[in-house]
């Protein structure tokens, strides 16, 4: 499902180019869950956005889902985004002015597929949130705004998901029982699941944890933070 | 959720932006709407009130004054034409309908108008002939006011006689004045000439009805000098007709030449054949064929003691001379709709770096960048719409009031329906709006979303 090979990443600013990330082999079965570990600033973001298509490699092959995402346009990672990925954020990033039905809705509406908003609605309820569809998220708590991200991540059945530290902003046992949907949802869609994360305890759960540290040669020495 | 749905629901979100940016946008369209709506119908109801009479006498002068005063009402009378070009210009070939006017008198500043009873077979483009809402139409045709005419002049050369005669002995004039005033006033009376058929505003504004007498004052902008001795009845009320009509009071002239002052002192003080027996102009429609009614313009023209004066070209080219205010105002409008536009721009502006993470989190759900640019340029456009659409509905709701006013003022029936013009504006300022929003849409469309995400954790 997923296949990175020799890639380079670096970051342009004023100041001069920073490379932030070096990764010679790594792979992720189709199906497969797994949980980069790593201290803040060791890459694991950047390389979450690498496998979106949301950022492009400066070398290498990134292959997710038989396309090397290197090779596409920006237009043509963003509707492969739009249809193969699912991405839930460390702080859910809900938009404001949007029900949470709308939210969810937003997860499909760049697809090109016609946007079900009962299929939106039936998700939202099997996470237990029929009863707040057209709740703002300033309305709901915050681990209900964990079960919307989670749902919009889900929208459209997606073949890879992706979530950046999905249980940063939870307690623990709101934490526990996203990250037991999470999977759980991810198993029955039969989707490849990739999670950042830097708490062993959440890196239990997955099938396989991988140190970014190990996997991304630039990447500081554990216990040091970077500034990428 | 489409995106019309993000652009609707992006304004919501800021509705004290969105309303204030709308409305600002309003008032420049609707300003530009109502100029143009007010001049065209103004221009088009002018036109139809021009079109009731295609040739109009009067005394030499400007031709655009005595349209105004003869048709319109407005202005004061340049002098008066001999009566017998009157009887000759009715005879001439082509006429096919003509009206003498005599005017000087008012009542309640509304216009008292002495004329033939063929003031009421004109025929009203879009209307016919004008209709009594109330009453009849008193009858009092050419020949009676030949008739009548013949007695004034009659009249006024006995008082010329006892002028002369009495010389002398100015002790004994005013009663012989009297005495010749009385006589007619009473030939006016026995004929029924004290009648009046008042137009549907002037009938409504004065609540003057069927059967009420009143007193006709000599001076049209003051109301002083009443002719208490000539109480006129109202026989009939009009049905509104959308010109000047609707403001005017009909009587017979031969009742204005008997009233007291009006034989001898008829004189204007703006020039004209000085013929105190004469008449103010005379309406007339020209038959168009064959030359018809070039031919008698001219032939008129040529005439030393009179004008004929074309009303439709006299109203145009006043309306060419109001044009270059109303671009002037126009150009304003324009210069209110670009103001209201970049206060668009910069409403939208002030948001972009609050909203990068919107946008950021769009990208990250496979929005194109494209997309995004397209979301803001769509809001843009999407407040000059409708504050486009609003200004414009606010112009037919302006207009509509102050047709109303203008119609109270002038019988003149305005019609402000938003034309092809107000279409073709709001689309213009739709496009510039679109455009002006590109402004904040580029910083929009240059948001790295990794970058973005990144710092907004």
């Amino acid at each position: 499902m997923i296949r990175l090979q020799d890639v380079e990443k670096s970051f342009r600013s004023q100041a001069g180019v920073t490379p932030v990330l070096r990764v010679p082999a790594f792979q992720v079965a189709a199906g497969e869950h797994v949980a980069l570990i790593g201290a803040s600033g060791s890459g694991k973001t950047t390389l979450l956005n690498l496998l979106s298509g949301l950022d492009r490699a400066d070398s290498g092959v990134v292959e997710v889902a038989g396309q090397d995402l290197t090779r596409l346009s920006e237009s043509e990672r963003d509707r492969f985004r739009a249809q193969a990925v699912g991405y839930m954020f460390q702080s859910f990033h809900l938009l404001d002015g949007f029900s949470a039905v709308e939210n969810v809705e937003l997860g499909e509406s760049f697809a090109g597929r016609k946007v079900d908003r009962g299929q939106a609605e039936r998700l939202l309820a099997s996470l237990e949130l029929g009863h707040r569809l057209d709740y703002k998220p300033s309305e709901l708590s915050i681990g209900q705004q964990a079960r919307v991200a989670l749902a919009r991540a889900l929208a459209g059945s997606p073949q890879l998901i992706l979530a950046d530290e999905p249980t940063g902003a939870l307690d623990g046992s709101t934490a526990e029982t996203i990250l037991t949907l999470l999977l759980a949802r991810a198993r029955e869609l039969g989707a490849t699941l990739v999670v950042a994360t830097h708490d062993p305890a959440v890196a239990a759960h997955f099938d396989r944890t991988v140190a970014v540290e190990e996997l991304n040669e630039l990447a500081p020495a554990a216990g040091q933070e970077a500034s990428a | 959720m489409k995106l019309s749905q993000l652009v609707g629901r992006n304004l919501k979100r800021r509705p004290l932006a969105t309303v204030l940016t709308t409305l600002s946008v309003a008032l420049g369209v609707g300003l530009f709407s109502a100029i143009g709506a007010l001049r065209q119908a103004s221009e088009q109801a002018f036109e139809r009130t021009a079109g009731m009479s295609n040739l109009v006498l009067g005394a030499k002068g400007s031709p655009l004054e005595l349209t105004l005063n003869s048709l319109y009402h407005m202005g004061f009378s340049a002098g008066n034409i001999p009566y017998s070009a009157y009887q000759e210009y009715r005879e001439t070939a082509g006429v096919q309908w003509c009206a003498p006017t005599v005017v000087g008198d008012a009542y309640r500043g509304f216009r008292i108008v002495g004329t033939t009873d063929e003031i009421f077979e004109v025929e009203v483009p879009g209307l016919g002939k004008p209709q009594l809402r109330d009453g009849e139409a008193w009858s009092h045709g050419p020949e009676d006011l030949d008739a009548f005419h013949a007695e004034v002049v009659a009249h006024a050369e006995l008082d010329a006689h006892d002028h002369d005669h009495d010389h002398d002995h100015d002790h004994d004039h005013d009663h012989a004045h009297d005495h010749h005033d009385h006589t007619l006033e009473q030939l006016a009376e026995e004929l029924g000439l004290f009648v009046a058929v008042v137009g549907a505003t002037a009938a409504e504004e004065t609540g003057l009805k069927v059967g009420s007498t009143f007193v006709p004052a000599h001076d049209v902008m003051t109301g002083a000098d009443a002719h208490e001795d000539a109480p006129t009845r109202v026989v009939g009320i009009l049905e509104p007709t959308g010109t000047p009509m609707d403001r005017a009071i009909f009587i017979p002239a031969g009742a204005f030449y008997a009233i007291a002052g009006h034989q001898a002192t008829e004189q204007s003080s703006f020039g004209g054949t000085r013929d105190p027996h004469g008449v103010s102009a005379v309406l007339s429609y020209v038959t168009p064929k064959s030359g018809y009614h070039l031919r008698v313009r001219n032939a008129w023209n040529d005439r030393l003691d009179v004008q004929a004066a074309w009303p439709v070209i006299e109203v145009r080219k006043l309306f060419a001379v109001v044009g270059n205010i109303d671009a002037a105002l126009r150009i304003i409008a324009i210069l209110v709709v670009v103001v209201a536009l970049v206060g668009v721009l910069v409403a939208l502006s002030n948001t972009m770096a609050a909203r990068q993470r919107e946008f950021a989190v769009l990208r990250a759900l496979g929005a194109r960048r494209r997309t995004i640019l397209a979301l803001v340029v769509g809001e843009s456009a999407a407040i000059a719409l409708f504050g486009g659409i609003l200004g414009v509905g606010l112009s037919a709701l302006g207009a509509w009031v102050a047709a109303a006013q203008v119609r109270a003022m002038t019988g003149v029936s305005l019609s402000p329906l938003p034309g092809l013009a107000d279409l073709l504006f709001l689309l213009a300022v739709t496009a510039v709006g679109a455009l002006a929003g590109l402004v904040p849409a580029w910083r929009a469309y240059r948001t790295e979303a990794a970058r973005a995400l990144s710092s907004s954790l």
